[in-house]
């Protein structure tokens, strides 16, 4: 069964500026690794840009301060996932500071494939639209030849990609194509939703001489911006883990600006454009913020009403939390009035067996008890690893049941993480 | 605690587009076996009111035993979320008419109970209102027979039982005069203008609450399909390998309660599969079960949705892994279609008749003199064979004279008294729809019979 979900009408293109944060707090994590060796010490100046941690294991990335000032503490703050993640607090001086660059070539195509992978690794790029994975990594993948720019944000509510995509639409171009070039890759991909009529329009404008480049409008089901439906309905192809095995690599606007930065003025990745809606603030706002601002301090300035409940994320992956610090990849933040549905007895109607675009029974998963340890092994059958989160399951039932968050469970058991 | 959005359809509304399905079906029994009835004068003014009344005792006894249930567990909202008068509502739709009031209400009882076994709503693995049905089928047999199905008009119009009844008497696998005809024709299956229970006798509107609940996404729209179809599939078959039309598997799953339990029953939701894979399985396993229930003699319904629910955890379990590789369930259609096919022959092969002779009928003598041929015949009765001789002249039986007979002297009496003799010849162009004389049935028909088989060898086809 394929969903749709209505546009919100709570949307405003509109682009505000917040870069005045008195302290940053910035997460040490990278995807959901936190194992991140730490490279400042308390009371220690730092330049905006400087690299203040990385992570260990393979994917060596850098995490920037996005203030000059001075390493106050470490503190732990409530990260989009809502977990408690620890950060490096840090008090800006409000001068900018900015560590000497050099290497920086006026055309961005310029570079070598060599040059154009260390300078994503070193500007700690990464994917921007919610699994935060290296960007440089995709790129080290042999045998690509299609980029897929993934402007599609298939959440209600979220237009922080349309926003910078219609204000920077030329500089995006200029990427995807410099990208296409250092790469040696085929052809791009612009995935713009059917009802996203306006984006099309804007890129229309300025795609005439790029050659290489497509527009291809897919169709507004939910979740169309999960990477594997897109590229399925993209070019047909499926793949087991990433779409590198196919020759595709995917990039969301977000991240294709954060290279076109990378390129341009090596610019690590410190602020990003996250957009702040819901019933609980007067006017949707998309903001360009540093990375690291705690989110109160915007919901403030927007003028939040009181008791609205905070959620990290888009409506439908998106998690309750009481504080929230601005990561990389976090791209909405909603204040939302406090409903409580009415919660029923399931009934088994079995319809969050047909929305799971992965295929899960969550139904299933919630009916088998697993608390003792031989449990694990019949919850493994169900396979509830393999959920994205894209709460579907919860949105469709009829019971108003907490389906996403009972797989969710499950999934944390058969990963070991309880 | 996410998601934040949320799908405007919830449960309330599933129950009352299920309510407004019925709907038309009970104003159908309520002008079938009330208004039409009083119309024709065989009713009183009250008695019309017969059909809605049971229906509201049934729905309201379940009411009352949830009620209970929940005043003891002290449960506050438990009621307001149960859907509580549903067991007894659907136990009555599908008894027959005249069931006794407090066999009704014992019914629907015993179906709340069961639910609440369980652990109460949506936690039942058995249909409720079937567990209700099974127990009064145990307890009450008496409740279901032919009498008990007919409104009083029908009594008074057709002088058979319930079109699935009918059909198990018959020899062979019948033919369409002795399944059909008796009850007009196909249509009048379609419309439900036939004998049977409350709300199973209308095929055309359970098939309009079919499209209306799975457009609207209330039902598993696969579980009806499946099951339907396969259960015509079958039966097509067999009507097929035995030279029987088209009409053949539409009497099937036009009659009974096929069509009511598909749409209603087998798709009950907490009951039923939430797997598509599971739901197809379940619906080959249901049309399956009920073929082998017909064929060997009884309806099966009620009986092979409640097998097939004990079943649906494993069902689901099938589908579960299927969604991640299809080809694991493929062994278990297989398995299905080779049991559905072997059944098929053996069902057709048990009912073959040899040419469709009649065993109790024999030729003595044939003898052809001009345009005159005159038989010899025998034909078993109630006290053993009838003896006849018939003479027929330019294609007509022109003289029926009976040689001997062991029949007892009353009931040939009647025989004799009726002029069913002469009935016979003068009707012998049309025998389906001469009557047989009352209190002598077993020899009249004998008498019919003997009749029809001289002509059916006179005349092959």
């Amino acid at each position: 069964m394929k969903v749709k979900i209505a546009k919100h009408k709570l949307t405003n293109d509109e682009l505000i500026v917040y870069n005045k944060p008195k302290k940053v707090y910035i997460p040490l994590i990278s995807g959901n690794d936190t194992n991140i060796t730490i490279l400042v010490k308390k009371g220690e100046y730092v330049y905006k840009g400087s690299m203040i941690g990385k992570r260990k294991g393979d994917f060596r990335i850098p995490i920037h301060s996005s203030v000059s000032g001075t390493v106050l503490d470490f503190e732990e703050k409530t990260c989009y996932n809502g977990e408690k993640i620890k950060c490096v607090v840090i008090e800006n001086d409000f001068k900018e500071k900015i560590e000497q660059k050099i290497n920086i070539k006026k055309t961005i195509s310029k570079y070598s494939k060599e040059e154009f992978l260390e300078l994503l690794k070193e500007n700690g790029i990464v994917g921007m639209g919610g699994a935060g994975f290296p960007t440089y990594v995709k790129y080290e993948a042999k045998n690509i030849d299609t980029l897929i720019v993934n402007a599609v944000e298939c959440e209600p509510y979220i237009t922080a990609d349309c926003t910078l995509a219609k204000a920077k639409c030329e500089e995006i171009l200029e990427t995807i194509d410099a990208i296409l070039e250092i790469n040696k890759m085929k052809e791009a991909i612009i995935a713009i939703k059917k009802e996203n009529v306006e984006l099309k329009q804007v890129f229309d404008n300025f795609i005439g001489t790029y050659l290489k480049i497509k527009i291809k409008l897919v169709s507004n089901i939910y979740p169309m911006g999960w990477e594997k439906r897109l590229v399925k309905e993209i070019t047909g192809k499926d793949y087991s883990n990433y779409p590198s095995d196919v020759g595709i690599i995917v990039n969301n606007i977000s991240t294709i600006y954060a290279i076109y930065e990378a390129l341009k003025y090596n610019k690590p990745l410190i602020e990003r454009i996250v957009t702040f809606s819901g019933e609980g603030l007067e006017k949707p706002y998309n903001v360009l913020v540093k990375i690291g601002t705690p989110v109160d301090e915007i919901l403030n300035q927007l003028k939040v009403k009181e008791n609205s409940i905070i959620v990290s994320g888009g409506p439908m992956m998106g998690n309750r939390v009481d504080e929230l610090v601005i990561s990389s990849n976090l791209n909405c933040v909603l204040a939302l009035n406090e409903n409580a549905n009415d919660v029923t007895a399931c009934i088994e109607c079995g319809k969050c067996v047909s929305v799971c675009p992965v295929k899960l029974s969550p139904v299933l998963i919630m009916k088998t008890k697993y608390k003792k340890e031989r449990d694990i092994k019949k919850i493994k059958a169900y396979h509830p690893e393999k959920c994205i989160g894209c709460g579907l399951c919860s949105y469709i039932c009829p019971a108003k049941l907490y389906v996403r968050e009972r797989v969710k469970e499950a999934k944390k058991i058969v990963r070991g993480d309880k | 605690m996410g998601p934040f959005l949320r799908n405007e359809d919830d449960t309330k509304k599933i129950m009352t587009r299920l309510l407004i399905s019925l709907l038309p079906i009970i104003i159908f029994i309520v002008v079938k076996n009330g208004y039409l009835p009083y119309r024709y004068g065989v009713i009183s003014f009250i008695e019309m009111f017969n059909p809605i009344l049971n229906i509201i005792i049934g729905a309201l006894s379940s009411l009352i035993v949830e009620s209970i249930y929940a005043l003891i567990l002290r449960k506050k909202n438990y009621i307001k979320n149960s859907y509580a008068f549903f067991p007894g509502l659907f136990l009555t739709l599908i008894l027959p008419l005249h069931t006794p009031i407090h066999i009704i209400v014992i019914g629907s009882m015993i179906a709340s109970i069961s639910k609440l076994i369980f652990g109460g709503f949506g936690k039942n693995i058995f249909n409720p209102a079937l567990v209700g049905y099974l127990f009064i089928v145990l307890v009450y047999s008496n409740v279901f027979t032919t009498n008990n199905y007919f409104n009083q008009y029908e009594l008074d119009t057709i002088s058979r039982a319930t079109p699935l009844t009918n059909a198990s008497m018959v020899s062979g696998i019948g033919s369409y005069d002795e399944l059909v005809k008796p009850y007009g024709s196909l249509s009048n299956f379609l419309i439900g203008n036939i004998p049977g229970s409350l709300a199973e006798t209308s095929a055309l509107l359970c098939i309009a609450a079919y499209i209306y609940l799975s457009i609207t996404k209330t039902i598993k729209w696969r579980i009806p399909l499946v099951y339907v179809g396969t259960v015509f599939v079958m039966t097509f078959c067999i009507g097929r390998l035995l030279g029987e039309g088209i009409y053949y598997p539409l009497f099937h799953i036009l009659s009974g309660g096929l069509m009511f339990g598909a749409v209603f029953m087998a798709t009950d939701p907490i009951t039923s599969c939430v797997t598509p894979v599971g739901q197809i399985l379940q619906g080959l396993l249901l049309g399956v079960i009920t073929v082998i229930f017909r064929f060997t003699g009884v309806e099966g319904v009620a009986f092979s949705i409640l097998i097939v629910n004990a079943l649906v955890f494993a069902l689901d379990k099938i589908g579960m892994v299927s969604r991640f590789n299809i080809l694991k369930s493929v062994v278990f259609f297989i398995l299905i279609w080779i049991v559905a096919i072997a059944l098929t022959i053996v069902f057709a092969n048990s009912r073959k008749t040899v040419d469709n002779q009649d065993p109790n009928f024999n030729i003595i003598s044939k003898n052809k003199i001009d345009n005159q041929t005159i038989y010899n015949v025998s034909q078993e009765g109630y006290g053993g064979k009838i003896k006849a001789q018939i003479i027929i002249e330019n294609d007509l039986i022109i003289s029926l004279e009976i040689t001997s007979h062991r029949e007892t002297n009353d009931r040939y009496q009647l025989v004799l008294d009726e002029d069913y003799i002469n009935k016979l010849i003068v009707n012998q162009g049309n025998l389906d729809n001469l009557d047989t004389v009352s209190s002598a049935t077993v020899t009249s028909n004998a008498l019919k019979k003997l009749v029809s088989n001289v002509l059916k060898d006179y005349k092959p086809n």
